[in-house]
């Protein structure tokens, strides 16, 4: 895994932070000072006088597409759609795709697709029901449907992001915070996929810029790879690592700005991962 | 450390932009506690009295939020993606009495782009305007008695 870009990023944040550090006098006796190891390019978090308490805090879906409302105007209606719902049995499958459905409902809701919206309530409800938490997003189900009817486009956003964000501090309370972490891979590869697509049809380095999240894919590999110790399906999750590697490297591209090639490709890649998500083998 | 999530609060919130400013403050406790099976955060209400203005303003906050406890001047840090075109708020509380707080946030290159602060007794917030998409470092720390055990909570909305 490469962690240069990130390694460095943080580095140089940390010299920037230094000086607060050394301006509180209750901190107990720290290092006063954090350098990169030059060699690697790794930094020594151990020498920071202060905890990294998350290591990258994955956005809701909804600043995404808030970011989007101000780009202009899409086409939505063409990328809509309502992935298939295939039985899988496996939690992590059942996770993942969940993650991608709720994406489902912010394309539909950015295409004001009330039918699309309710099928996505449905389905959302369907697979809660899969992991055994049916009972925790009804009332979140019951509200993307009623919003949704009344096109209260924006309260039905945010139901779209607390369901998610219920059925994730769910695994969480049950001890199964891999399963969360799916279902957050599942709706940011079903969410990049279609805005790249959208971005590649009107192509433009402003656009391009909010696809550069390098540091989410790499956590979002990072836990998959994890998972795949004890994974029951662990092809599976190696490919969608494997996919997210490749995401990594087009998003960061050295530093450099996205260039439209870069966005087709992550289209292509994270088709084909959405693919592998919603589908049986 | 994982997020923490209140499953009532942003409901409560969309909500509460129809009510009078005055009633506000009181509805954001109540909202706090109303779910049953959530243990109510006193730092996560001194942060959500601070939001009650960006709330007005049209800003989302975030359900989940990060919380715990830290020793006086010790200093943590979270590691934030944010979004070129977004506005945020970051909140800061506590429900420790007579402590500092401090927060910011820096880009890849180092800068501070906090680009205003309020405080409240029991709350900081800031607001930033992310220059360009990437990830940023939002870096605080409260500073109390010393080696007091001090609790936090850190949230935020965008728009």
């Amino acid at each position: 895994m490469n962690r240069a870009r990130s390694a460095l990023l943080t580095a140089s944040l940390m010299a920037a932070v230094l000086p607060i550090a050394s301006a509180q006098p209750a901190t107990p006796a720290a290092p006063t000072a954090v350098l990169p190891d030059k060699g690697g390019g790794e930094l020594d978090l151990t020498r920071f006088p202060g905890q990294v308490i998350d290591e990258v805090v994955v956005p809701v879906p909804s600043e995404i597409f808030t970011v989007l409302d101000k780009l202009g105007d899409p086409d939505w209606k063409a990328e809509v759609g309502i992935t298939p719902k295939p039985a899988f049995s496996e939690r992590t499958d059942v996770a993942l795709l969940l993650g991608a459905t709720v994406a489902d409902g912010f394309i539909a809701v950015q295409a004001e697709d009330k039918k699309s919206v309710e099928d996505v309530g449905r389905n959302v409800l369907s697979l809660a029901q899969s992991l055994g938490v049916k009972d925790d997003v009804i009332r979140h189900c019951q509200a993307i449907e009623d919003a949704a009817n009344k096109t209260q486009w924006d309260l039905v956003r945010q139901e779209l992001d607390a369901t998610q964000a219920t059925v994730r501090a769910k695994m969480q309370q049950m001890h199964d915070g891999a399963l969360a972490e799916c279902i957050s891979v599942g709706g940011w590869l079903r969410g990049t996929q279609v805005i790249t697509a959208v971005i590649g049809k009107q192509f433009s380095d402003e656009r391009a810029e909010l696809l550069y999240q390098p540091d989410l894919a790499e956590y979002f590999n990072d836990a998959l790879e994890e998972m795949l110790v004890r994974a029951k399906n662990p092809a599976k999750l190696k490919d969608i690592a494997d996919g997210l590697a490749r995401v990594r490297e087009l998003m960061d591209n050295g530093g450099g700005e996205i260039s439209a090639a870069a966005v087709r490709e992550m289209n292509q890649v994270t088709s084909r991962l959405v693919k592998k998500i919603t589908t049986k083998p | 450390m994982k997020p923490t999530t209140r499953p009532s609060l942003s409901d409560a919130m969309s909500r509460l932009l129809t009510l009078p400013a005055t009633l506000l403050a009181a509805a954001f406790f109540l909202g706090a506690a109303l779910p049953a099976r959530a243990v109510v955060d006193d730092s996560h209400s001194m942060a959500m009295e601070a939001a009650v203005d960006a709330v007005k303003a049209g800003f989302k906050i975030r359900q989940e939020y990060w919380n715990g406890t830290l020793k006086s001047g010790e200093q943590k840090i979270v590691r934030q993606q944010l979004f070129k075109g977004n506005e945020y708020w970051f909140f800061l509380g506590t429900d420790a009495d007579k402590i500092a707080m401090k927060i910011d946030i820096f880009d890849r290159k180092g800068n501070k782009v906090t680009v205003e602060t309020k405080k409240k007794e029991n709350a900081t917030a800031i607001r930033v305007l992310a220059p360009a998409t990437g990830t940023y470092l939002v870096v605080f720390s409260l500073t109390g008695q010393e080696n007091e055990q001090i609790p936090w909570a850190l949230a935020y909305g965008y728009r």
